[in-house]
């Protein structure tokens, strides 16, 4: 079997001949990503040969150059692994993906529904004979036995005799979920979870006090298999096992939070016993392991779209004993339990202003509270905010360029901690092309001016527009130590474009629809990652939010759908509320409307 | 000739006014109808060619087909009694379970720019609507488009429906996800990857 060594940490791993080594580098826990699924057309997963034979390359030209693959550089999904090879596949283990987990909003209000309640019940005897069940009854001051899965009761003899009759009944409404060891200070503990298409974040609660104990997130180890939803569904559509491997995947997300987060808060994962997770409708159908096939294709059609409360073990999920799985409810098969879990984070649902909640990740969800009623769309942006399809483009994490402006005149770039410019993220792009609108640089059509108009409409930074392999192009970042230099070519500006194109113009459909303008928005709250670090003024001035948006109006909300999915762990009214809002949002389909794609021509363009 | 000249600049500028008065002004000073078609068809050349080059985007591309429709409503029927019709004929569509229909539609512009004759049947086609239209219309070529990885498969289906149809009529596919790769794979005569190469490909695949 050929041995693969990864640099730069030095992992060695076995694999068969003919592996893939895409795959391979994901089964040794290399986090090289690969937009596209492993089709050989994103090019994020390059990957250098540093020595041993790979087979000719075929099908990379979408993705590197002669030169880049003379130097040794291949796409991991394109290869088949026949011999040993050292690979180096840059430092990716050491990179920190930046995953939002602030919020503000309504504040919780614990209704205790799920309690751990410490009994020190009276010993059976001749004079009482009350029965097992009977006596917890009692000691739990209740007229009716609590409900029991007869797998509990099958061991309610030996628990209660094990521990002396000193336990802790650990309840779900009127529902005995497990009988414990006793322990007076003993909580019942919560997880509440957003699992992103691209990040996953969690957050432990104390279900008593309401209090958040510890923090955890990771990348969604899905990714590997596609960055959007539909990639991710064609994935699942190979088979039983592919879709099992998604729901493992994300399964073994949930439980590494649920043991970082309850290390941290210095618990144990046994004493977690409800966990509520939002997510999009497709992530909740992978979750489940649900067959997400229809969601892809019109007329998009989800297995289930109402809440849902099944045990944690169903999913394969080690917590507390019985522990409770709960997702919140979905609106429609591009509107999830996330936009849900937004609404109700902030109480847009109720409000009298008009209101808009977007969330831009690879689909744009968009929600607008007008008149009392609350309608939502989703608009597929695409993944340009992700940094797919962007030809330097990365995720949030380290060395992504973030920031892009100009200061005293010169041109300027922050980075995420503050290291090495690796690549570009959302918040920079959107930064980039405000700057190249702002100078002149881009015209109103998206048309990047080539070195010699630059050097009349801007002289500063005329000599930062390059010729590049794909043709005009604006430097970001001057090559260094091995890494390329990053450019913004013309065709990530219309890339960009479209995505943003799509984003203003699902925002326009929503407010036609209720007859509303822009400027009738009292409110515009940003969701998710990258809403929350954008600046507002380079989402005014590239036109992603529609002309006419006061400025003062636009307010980022943080992870909203974090913020709502705790308030379903913490309270059961909360989860009826949820349930109201899935129920009652208008869901306005984009598709073959005459309306969108007129919207979407004109706000492709920029705002002059 | 200035006038053409200034037909094809209009046009090319998506100038639908100046191109319907320009256009008319050909036709009132009986320029033959041939050679105000072949300015017109100059015209989307270029815009087809500035596009693929990254040079101008589908809101310019659409504005120029604007012009080049309406003007080209105006020479139809001086084409008709010139007994000039395109050589041609396409069928041209979205796939089964894709609504996705703007790049389908550039396309369409183009071939039509191009003097292609172009039945579109709009999107979500299913694989016989394809062959029946093909057939019902004696097409050169079936032109399909999907935007969803999860609907390429559906031209597969049509291809495979095309062949065992008996009929001979060609096969061309695009649209972001799909690749030559991908076409050389389920058997279709000709793969576009914008909408300027598909005019390129569906001319060669006709000569051919
Ligand atoms: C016959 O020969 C040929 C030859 C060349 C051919 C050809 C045929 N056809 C095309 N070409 C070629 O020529 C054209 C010009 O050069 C090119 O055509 P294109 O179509 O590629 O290019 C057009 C000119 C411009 N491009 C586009 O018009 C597509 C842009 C994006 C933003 C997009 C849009 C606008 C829409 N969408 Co959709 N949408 C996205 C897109 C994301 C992105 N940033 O690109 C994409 C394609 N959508 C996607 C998705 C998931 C969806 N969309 C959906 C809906 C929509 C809208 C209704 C909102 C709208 C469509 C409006 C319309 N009437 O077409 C849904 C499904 C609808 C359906 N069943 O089709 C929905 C499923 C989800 C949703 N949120 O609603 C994604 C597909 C992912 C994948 N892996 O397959 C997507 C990439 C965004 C993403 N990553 O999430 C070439 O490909």
């Amino acid at each position: 079997m050929p041995l693969i060594t990864f640099q730069p940490s030095g992992k060695k791993t076995n694999v068969p001949a003919g592996t893939n080594l895409l795959d391979a580098c994901h089964r040794a826990g290399m986090g090289v990503p690969a937009s596209c699924g492993g089709k050989g057309l994103c090019g994020k997963c390059r990957v250098r040969i540093v020595s041993g034979k790979v087979p000719p390359h075929v099908g990379y030209e979408q993705a590197l150059s002669p030169s880049e693959a003379a130097a040794g550089w291949r796409l991991a999904c394109l290869v088949s692994v026949e011999s040993d090879l050292v690979v180096d596949v840059g430092e990716t283990s050491a990179i920190r993906s930046v995953i939002l987990t602030d919020f503000g909003g309504v504040r919780p209000e614990p209704d205790h529904e799920v309690k751990s309640v410490p009994l020190e019940l009276p010993k059976p005897s001749l004079a009482d004979q009350t029965c097992d069940i009977g006596r917890i009854m009692r000691g739990l001051g209740l007229e009716e036995y609590p409900r029991c899965a007869l797998a509990l009761m099958q061991q309610l003899a030996r628990k209660l005799r094990e521990h002396d009759f000193r336990i802790n009944a650990v309840l779900f409404g009127n529902e005995l979920l497990a009988v414990e060891k006793f322990r007076p200070e003993s909580r019942a503990l919560g997880l509440a979870v957003d699992i992103g298409t691209t990040t996953v974040a969690g957050l432990l609660f104390d279900l008593q006090s309401g209090q958040a104990l510890a923090v955890a997130s990771r990348t969604n180890p899905q990714a590997v298999h596609g960055d959007d939803v539909v990639t991710r569904i064609d994935y699942a559509n190979r088979g039983d096992e592919a879709r099992k491997k998604l729901q493992g995947l994300i399964v073994g997300a949930l439980g590494e939070i649920l043991a970082e987060t309850c290390a941290s808060a210095s618990a144990e994962t046994g004493e977690v016993f409800f966990i509520a997770v939002g997510g999009n409708t497709t992530m909740h159908h992978l979750l489940l392991g649900l067959e997400p096939v229809n969601i892809a294709a019109s007329p998009y059609i989800p297995v289930a779209k109402r809440g849902w409360l099944t045990r944690a073990s169903h999913v394969g999920l080690r917590a507390g004993e019985g522990a409770r799985l709960y997702t919140v409810p979905n609106i429609s098969a591009y509107v999830g339990g996330d936009i849900v879990a937004g609404l109700l984070a902030y109480d847009l649902h109720n409000c009298d202003e008009t209101v808009l909640l977007v969330d831009v990740g690879t689909n744009g969800e968009i929600a607008l509270r007008a008149d009392g009623a609350t309608y939502a769309c989703s608009t597929a942006a695409g993944p340009a905010f992700e940094g797919a399809r962007i030809s330097c483009g990365m995720r949030a994490a380290t060395g992504a360029i973030s920031v892009v402006g100009k200061r005293d005149g010169k041109f300027f770039i922050e980075t995420i901690d503050d290291a090495p410019a690796r690549g570009l993220c959302g918040t920079g792009l959107l930064d980039a092309v405000a700057l190249l609108l702002d100078c002149g640089l881009l015209d109103e059509t998206g048309y990047l001016l080539d070195r010699d108009e630059a050097k009349d409409a801007c002289p500063e930074l005329a000599e930062r527009i390059i010729e590049d392999k794909t043709g005009t192009a604006f430097l970001l970042a001057e090559k260094s130590n091995g890494h390329p230099h990053l450019a913004l070519t013309q065709k990530d500006i219309r890339e960009f474009q479209l995505a943003k194109g799509a984003v203003a113009a699902g925002v326009r459909v929503l407010l036609e629809t209720v007859g509303k303008n822009t400027s009738d928005l009292t409110r515009v709250c940003l969701a998710g990652g990258f809403g929350s670090y954008l600046k507002p003024a380079s989402a005014l001035r590239t036109g992603l939010l529609p002309q006419g948006i006061k400025p003062g109006a636009v307010e980022a909300v943080g992870n909203s759908a974090l913020a709502g999915t705790r308030l379903c762990l913490l309270s059961g009214r909360m989860r009826d509320e949820a349930e109201r809002i899935a129920r009652e949002v208008k869901y306005i389909e984009l598709s073959g409307q005459l309306s969108f794609q007129e919207a979407f021509t004109d706000e492709m363009e920029f705002p002059v | 000739m200035e006038l053409l000249n200034n037909l094809t600049e209009a046009v090319k500028k998506g100038k639908r006014k100046d191109a319907e008065a320009l256009v008319k002004q050909a036709v009132e000073q009986k320029l033959e109808a041939g050679t105000i078609l072949d300015s017109l068809i100059a015209a989307m050349d270029d815009i087809g060619r500035r596009f693929k080059a990254n040079e101008i985007f589908v809101p310019e591309v659409l504005i120029a087909a604007r012009a080049m429709k309406t003007a080209m409503e105006i020479l139809e029927p001086v084409l008709v009694d010139a007994g000039i019709k395109p050589e041609y004929k396409v069928v041209i569509g979205t796939v089964r379970g894709d609504l996705h229909d703007i790049g389908k539609n550039l396309v369409a512009m183009m071939l039509k720019g191009a003097n292609f004759e172009v039945i579109d049947l709009g999107t979500d086609v299913t694989p016989e609507k394809f062959v029946e239209a093909a057939r019902d219309n004696g097409a050169n070529i079936i032109c399909m488009s999907a935007l969803l990885t999860t609907t390429m498969p559906a031209m597969k289906e049509t291809v495979d429906c095309v062949k065992s149809s008996g009929l001979k009529t060609l096969t061309m596919i695009g649209g972001a996800p799909v690749t030559q790769e991908y076409a050389d794979e389920i058997g279709a005569s000709g793969y576009g990857a914008d909408a300027a190469t598909a005019v390129e490909v569906a001319r060669s695949l006709v000569s051919a």
